[in-house]
Formats: structure tokens, C-alpha cells, sequence
């Protein structure tokens, strides 16, 4: 597994967790994640990922028309798949990130 | 709702490179609608395309066509239909021999050049768009797939005089009905496909052909009629990728 396909895996499940808070959108999310100093990735990739995580039924889709006009907005919903999956997420990540912090802490003393 | 011209190119160039991909168009729209949003916002809050898109194009495009799904159309669909335009093109170029037998490599050869310059073309669409190419580049790259692809013709032609292959012969009513559907299908395919390729083709291809049976012309003027024909189609081409944007 390449460096980029770990770091993909984990903004997969940081987006199931923003959408899990309400319905939002691309830009909102990016903003979001940069709030939490989340900048390791370009903020495009967020689409093919998002395009996929439809197509596994993870989240669903809503036009709505902006009051300024112009093209329509695409919001993201999660899913029951999608909230299960988020469930596996944080299992599996606070497995991941206390046993690779119990390493790192070990290595340094 | 504006963007900048570095945004805009950056979509016209996915859009192209996508479509030469053969991805799912209404897909394609979805996810262009997306980042065309996303490209306004950040435009607005001062961010730069790089900092969308990182900062190879081409990585960001080849990391969207892996999600995008294939259209399976292509084949049913546009496949069966590329064949049909070949065999109208072959059927053509033999009226104007007043040539009323086909061989088997001809029959089998001119779908399969036909096949081989599509998805060339398409190739080609595809590296203009995802690699900063010059419009001189971009330029000598229609003229070089002009000449390959009218080799592939020019090659087709010698090789069905030296290779001995089968030869079906077809009676001068059915050579009619032939000459009718090939009409029939050039109309068709201009219709259907909305674009003038299907017509321009024949044009650049058959009118010297005509004129040089009428007048006669010197080795020459030959040549020159070749390199105006080779100039014509890569403009044509230059032309039509421009007209996909």
C-alpha cells in the first residue's frame, strides 16, 4: 500500500465523520478539513473519492439550487452503510493510532 | 459566475481528456459540475488551481478517470456503427474505380484501420489534454497522425495488389443498393454523431481522386494534392478538438 492510498483510506473516513455531523458539500467539507489541519491532500481529491464512496452506497446525493443562482449545489447524505462503515472507521483507526503510538513513544525513550 | 482562464482550461482539458477516455457523460458533467463550483468558491477566497488540483495536472486527471465509469457504449454501440462508416468508405472508393469486386483484406483491413485511427485519435486528445502541450506541438502532432493515418490507407491499397486474398464480385443492381446505403449511412453518422467528420473525410479523400480522373495531372501536382490533403485533415483536427470544449 503506497503512502497516498493509506492517507486516502484515512480522509475516507474523515469525510464519512463530517458528513455524519449534516448534510454538507465539497467546498464545505475542504474548509472543514482545513480547520482541522487537515492539508495533506489537494483539496480536488475529495471528488473521486466522493464519487466512489457513492457508488459503494456509503452516501447519497441532493441538488439544491443556490440562492445566487447558477449551476446547482451537490450535498452529500450518509447512508446506513455509510454510518456503519464510519462505525469500522473509528474502531479500526483508534486500534491503529494507540498501537502506532505505543511504538513511536517506545522508539524515543 | 466567472472563472479564471487557468480554472477554465483546466476543466475544458478534463472535460476532453474524460470524453477521450469513453467515461460515462453523465458522470462527467456531475463531477465537472463539482469542481467547477469548488473552483468558484476557492477562486473567490484567493486559492490558486494548484492548490485545488495539486500540482500535475495529469495526476489529478488519471486520479479521476479511475473512479469515473466506463461507457459500454463505445463498443455496442459506437463500434458496430464505425464499421458501418468503413464499409461505406470502402464502398465509395471503389465507385469512383467503377470496381464492383471486394477482396477480404480490404474488407477486413479497412475497419480495422478505421478502429486503429479512432482510438489513435483519441489517444491523442487524451495527451494534449492531461501534458501542457504548445499549440505548435499540438499542431505537428495532427499533421504527424494525418500521415500515419493515410499511410495505413495508402498501405491497405498495396498490399490488397500484392496479397492474394479471396474476391467477392457483386452484381451492378446490388452495387446500386451498396452505393445507396453508403449514402444513407454518411448522412446517418453526420446526423447522429453531430459533427462534420463523417463528411469531411470523404471530402478530403475522394474530390482529388475525382479531379485527378478528369485531368490529367503530373506526379507533382500529385504530391501537392497529398500534403494539401494531410494539411486539411490535421486542421480539421486541430479544428474539432478546439469545437469539443
Amino acid at each position: 500500500m503506497s503512502s497516498s492510498q493509506l492517507l486516502k483510506g484515512i480522509l475516507e473516513g474523515c469525510l464519512l465523520a463530517l458528513i455524519a455531523e449534516r448534510e454538507t458539500y465539497g467546498y464545505e467539507m475542504v474548509e472543514k478539513l482545513a480547520a482541522y489541519e487537515f492539508t495533506m491532500v489537494s483539496e480536488g481529491s475529495i471528488y473521486p473519492l466522493l464519487l466512489r464512496m457513492k457508488k459503494e452506497g456509503l452516501v447519497t446525493t441532493t441538488s439544491k439550487a443556490l440562492p445566487s443562482g447558477g449551476p446547482k449545489r451537490k450535498y452529500y447524505q450518509l447512508t446506513p452503510a455509510g454510518k456503519e462503515a464510519l462505525n469500522e472507521f473509528k474502531t479500526r483507526w483508534s486500534a491503529i493510532s494507540s498501537s502506532v503510538d505505543n511504538i513511536l513513544r517506545r522508539n524515543q525513550s | 459566475m466567472t472563472l479564471s482562464k487557468a480554472s477554465q482550461t483546466f476543466l475544458d482539458n478534463l472535460r476532453v481528456y474524460l470524453f477521450a477516455s469513453n467515461k460515462k457523460e453523465e458522470e462527467v458533467k456531475d463531477l465537472l459540475e463539482e469542481l467547477e463550483d469548488h473552483l468558484y468558491e476557492a477562486e473567490q477566497n484567493g486559492k490558486s488551481i494548484e492548490h485545488i488540483i495539486g500540482n500535475s495536472p495529469k495526476a489529478y486527471m488519471k486520479e479521476v478517470e479511475a473512479e469515473v465509469d466506463k461507457d459500454g457504449r463505445f463498443w455496442i454501440l459506437y463500434m458496430p456503427m464505425i464499421i458501418l462508416g468503413a464499409f461505406a468508405y470502402l464502398v465509395m472508393d471503389k465507385v469512383l474505380d467503377n470496381d464492383r469486386s471486394y477482396s477480404m483484406l480490404s474488407l477486413i483491413g479497412n475497419p480495422v484501420v478505421f478502429i486503429v485511427s479512432i482510438l489513435g485519435l483519441f489517444g491523442l486528445y487524451r495527451y494534449n489534454a492531461a501534458n501542457h502541450v504548445s499549440k505548435k506541438i499540438e499542431m505537428i502532432g495532427y499533421i504527424l497522425f494525418s500521415i500515419i493515418q493515410f499511410s495505413l490507407f495508402i498501405g491497405l491499397l498495396f498490399a490488397d495488389n500484392y496479397i492474394e486474398s479471396p474476391i467477392f464480385t457483386i452484381t451492378p443492381a446490388a452495387n446500386t443498393a451498396f452505393i445507396s446505403i453508403s449514402f444513407l449511412v454518411f448522412v446517418g453518422l453526420a446526423i447522429f454523431s453531430k459533427t462534420w467528420f463523417v463528411v469531411v473525410m470523404p471530402i478530403l479523400f475522394f474530390i482529388p481522386q475525382l479531379i485527378s480522373r478528369y485531368i490529367q495531372i503530373s506526379e507533382n501536382t500529385e504530391l501537392v494534392f497529398l500534403f494539401c490533403i494531410l494539411l486539411g485533415l490535421a486542421a480539421y483536427m486541430f479544428w474539432e478538438a478546439k469545437r469539443m470544449n
